[in-house]
């Protein structure tokens, strides 16, 4: 007896050995997709699909130190299907690794498909074990493959880093932050409206009209792609102004004084990396109704509770601008009043005075100063609330989600549900100035 | 004989098993996001059964025993058939289950069979060891389980959100307590207790292990439970076959770690193995005491060969979940009923003499 458990326990043991492995899936016969573009196809219900995925080869390190400037740190192949695992079928044809989804990071889609529904494409996503809850999505402000042929990170040589960087960094406070898993839960649940972030790619001075892979950053399908191939967009040494930065319109609010309401592609003036993420769009019953700028956004973060921490310029009188690091460490609080049918919004933040006229001293009168930032603030949330989101339907404050617990049961919160979309929404800003930075000023100096 | 504690061990890992699979959804599926209300009525439920058995039971002997005390031969050889064929069910719809659920999550490019295979021979192997050696395997292998369920819980944390229980009764409060009634099926592996008291000291420390067994089982399938509530939002819960798996598969910490199913993987397996040994080794007993056998070894291997032959039967997942529903329905009242029932009337019998 004792010899035979003495055989099975060493047959145990030799399993442990000759059954470890990869089951069929080496890592270097896989080749990794870091991001994935929708573009609508000239064929009816068929999408250009880019998959952008990365070359291991040339990133060096898997971190930001060392390697080139994102010269051919990614390949990017565009195949036209009705589907995202045809589209990689096809691709598995073309590439001679088996394309893999278990570490892509973004998913853009078009402008087009974004007003049509993207629901579709996410119900797909959610089925498959490879791709994860926490891929960014973005809508493109044109073509998808444009703005995926036109990635090219300059100080990080990991293009899934890139992507995570860009699109979850706490203190950028201009795009949302909405993961598919969030936009699945969302749309499935009908709870919230959801939004994402606008990527969008500049146009030089000096290119050519109408190139659909060389720049513009507004309108086209970007259907011209399909079948192709094109690694990295590589720099441009006669590249200068990007057109699309004086579009950007100025804003005339004290909320962020004189910054212009950026969306993607007209932020910088000169860059190497010609794509950028700014603004968001949003949704409402699962297709995109409209968009917002960089201001708006940031007011939408505050609302929602996912601001972290940034500088706000605050006019805080006739002619002083008062720049702040604001952070909000707690989360807004929702009150809802049934009976008078109204919504309160409470906001929290505290800041560090970063930046004032030196004529101004703002330690003096800090009273008046964080009165006149608390009003600004919501006068400028409240205009963002009536006259950007009110008027779309969307209800992209997630009013829904919290609605239901004042309700028992499921059944009669279904009954209700669409009452709080016609509730006065009021919003309270608390804003305390916690630090003055290294100097502190007083009257008479 | 086990001991108390690995005893303890044992009776968990069988209940907590099935809410490592999909039982939690079959939870939100009745009461939506009151599926946490659910499970502390019905954990209430089990554990007043349980004192009520612990009550009327008055000796060391299984269910199989008190038939053939109360009816002879005919009704032990009844009554040994139909525990027979719980187990078989409870195992079966688990060797389906697991398998298929490995081949989605972990192994896409290896056939569903050969896992169920390589999944018999482990656990007729693990039966093969004895009820001993598997108990104490189980009680060094449940503290490591415990730390990465604990820290499972702590890393979903910053993923609650407390608007996903509301509306606080779901689908309704008939909903939690009449229909959510039948979910007393989670607890019904107890039967394992009664299958294996020979191997229990005495009467007394097997009334304590049932109803610790019971006690920490309940309050893990609480936590696993409200944990699900607090991180999916409802009806998105309804859809997920392994929501524990899911879960797994949310949490990440910036870009460093966001692998933690691989943890998840490694504990589900094993903990899968042990159940399937124990259960192995639980239908043999079962057929010895029945038939009145001398050995258990030789059963091993064909009892093996027909709940994976069993577990072939459903043609796709969808079936074997639809059939665990059907299978819970039917063997939670005769898991929790059969032992009061026999336990009276040996009383009553014994009195009457």
């Amino acid at each position: 007896m004792k010899s035979i458990k003495a055989a099975i326990c060493a047959a145990a043991l030799m399993l442990t050995v000759l059954l470890s492995g990869c089951m069929g899936k080496e890592p270097n016969d896989l080749a990794y997709v870091v991001a994935l573009g929708f573009d609508k196809a000239d064929a009816p219900d068929n999408y250009v699909m880019t998959i952008q995925f990365a070359r291991p080869t040339n990133i060096s390190g898997g971190s930001s130190e060392g390697g080139g400037s994102g010269q051919g740190i990614v390949e990017n192949i565009a195949v036209e299907a009705p589907n995202i695992y045809a589209g990689i079928n096809l691709a598995d044809h073309i590439v001679s690794k088996k394309l893999t989804l278990a570490h892509s990071k973004l998913i853009v889609f078009s402008e087009e498909i974004a007003k049509e529904g993207v629901g579709d494409i996410m119900e797909t996503l959610a089925r498959n074990e490879e791709t994860r809850p926490d891929i960014f999505l973005a809508v493109a402000t044109g073509s998808a493959q444009e703005y995926l042929f036109k990635v090219k990170p300059v100080v990080e040589v990991n293009p899934a880093r890139y992507y995570q960087l860009i699109y979850e960094q706490h203190y950028a406070s201009g795009i949302p932050k909405n993961t598919a898993g969030d936009f699945y839960y969302n749309q499935k649940s009908g709870l919230r409206d959801n939004v994402l972030p606008l990527a969008g790619t500049v146009r030089l001075e000096n290119e050519e009209e109408g190139g659909q892979l060389n720049g513009s950053s507004g309108g086209g399908s970007g259907s011209g792609g399909q079948g192709g191939s094109n690694s990295d967009s590589g720099s441009d040494p006669d590249k200068t102004k990007n057109e699309l930065q004086k579009n950007a319109p100025p804003t005339d609010q004290k909320f962020e004084y004189r910054l212009k309401d950026y969306i993607a592609g007209q932020v910088a003036i000169n860059q190497n990396n010609e794509s950028e993420t700014m603004g968001m769009a949003y949704f409402s019953g699962g297709k995109e109704v409209g968009r917002t700028g960089s201001l708006e956004t940031e007011l939408y973060n505050m609302l929602v509770g996912y601001f972290e921490e940034s500088y706000l310029t605050l006019m805080c009188d006739k002619k002083n601008a008062v720049t702040v690091l604001a952070l909000s460490n707690k989360k807004p609080k929702y009150e809802i009043d049934r009976k008078n049918r109204r919504v309160t919004i409470t906001m929290y933040f505290e800041s560090d005075l970063y930046s004032l006229p030196t004529d101004y001293l703002a330690e003096t009168g800090i009273d008046g100063f964080e009165r006149a930032a608390r009003e600004e603030i919501t006068a400028a949330s409240e205009k963002f609330i009536n006259e950007t989101i009110r008027p779309s339907g969307a209800d992209i404050l997630g009013l829904r989600s919290r609605f239901k617990s004042c309700f028992l049961t499921n059944a009669e919160y279904e009954k209700h549900k669409d009452e709080i979309m016609d509730y006065d929404i009021k919003v309270n800003t608390r804003f305390r100035v916690r630090r003055t930075g290294l100097t502190i000023k007083e009257a008479g100096e | 004989m086990i001991p108390k504690k690995e005893f303890t061990g044992v009776l968990i890992t069988v209940i907590v098993v099935k809410m490592l699979l999909s039982y939690p959804r079959e939870l939100v599926l009745i009461s939506g996001q009151a599926a946490w209300i659910q499970v502390i009525y019905v954990s209430l439920a089990a554990a007043a059964l349980t004192y009520f058995t612990i009550h009327v039971y008055s000796r060391k002997s299984s269910v199989i025993e008190l038939a053939q005390i109360i009816g002879g031969r005919g009704l032990r050889f009844a009554t040994g058939i139909l525990i027979f064929l719980i187990l078989l069910a409870n195992f079966s719809s688990v060797a389906r289950v697991f398998p298929e659920t490995v081949k989605i999550v972990l192994l896409q490019n290896f056939s569903a069979d050969v896992v169920m295979i390589i999944f018999a021979i482990s656990a007729g192997i693990g039966a093969y060891m004895g009820i001993r050696s598997i108990a104490r395997v189980n009680y060094m292998f449940l503290p490591i389980a415990g730390a990465v369920f604990t820290g499972f819980l702590l890393l979903l944390i910053p993923y609650y959100k407390i608007d996903n229980i509301f509306p606080i009764l779901g689908e309704g409060a008939d909903k939690i307590f009449l229909s959510g009634f039948n979910s007393l099926s989670l607890f019904s592996d107890i039967i394992i207790l009664n299958v294996l008291l020979p191997y229990s000291k005495n009467l007394s420390e097997a009334k304590t292990v049932g109803v610790r067994a019971i006690v920490i089982s309940a309050i893990v399938a609480f936590l696993i439970t409200a944990a699900y509530c607090l991180a999916y939002v409802y009806p998105v819960s309804r859809d997920y076959i392994l929501p524990v798996y899911q879960m797994s598969r949310m949490i990440h910490i910036s870009s460093f770690f966001s692998r933690f199913e691989s943890f998840f993987q490694f504990i589900w397996s094993i903990l899968i193995f042990l159940y399937a040994s124990i259960y192995i080794y639980a239908m043999c007993s079962v057929l010895q005491s029945t038939f009145n056998l001398k050995y258990i070894n030789p059963l091993i291997l064909p009892v093996t060969i027909l709940g994976i032959t069993i577990a072939g039967i459903p043609s796709s997942v969808t079936d074997a979940i639809g059939l665990e529903k059907y299978v819970n329905l039917i063997e939670y009242p005769i898991v929790f009923l059969l032992p009061i029932i026999y336990s009276v009337c040996v009383k009553s019998k014994e009195g009457k003499e």
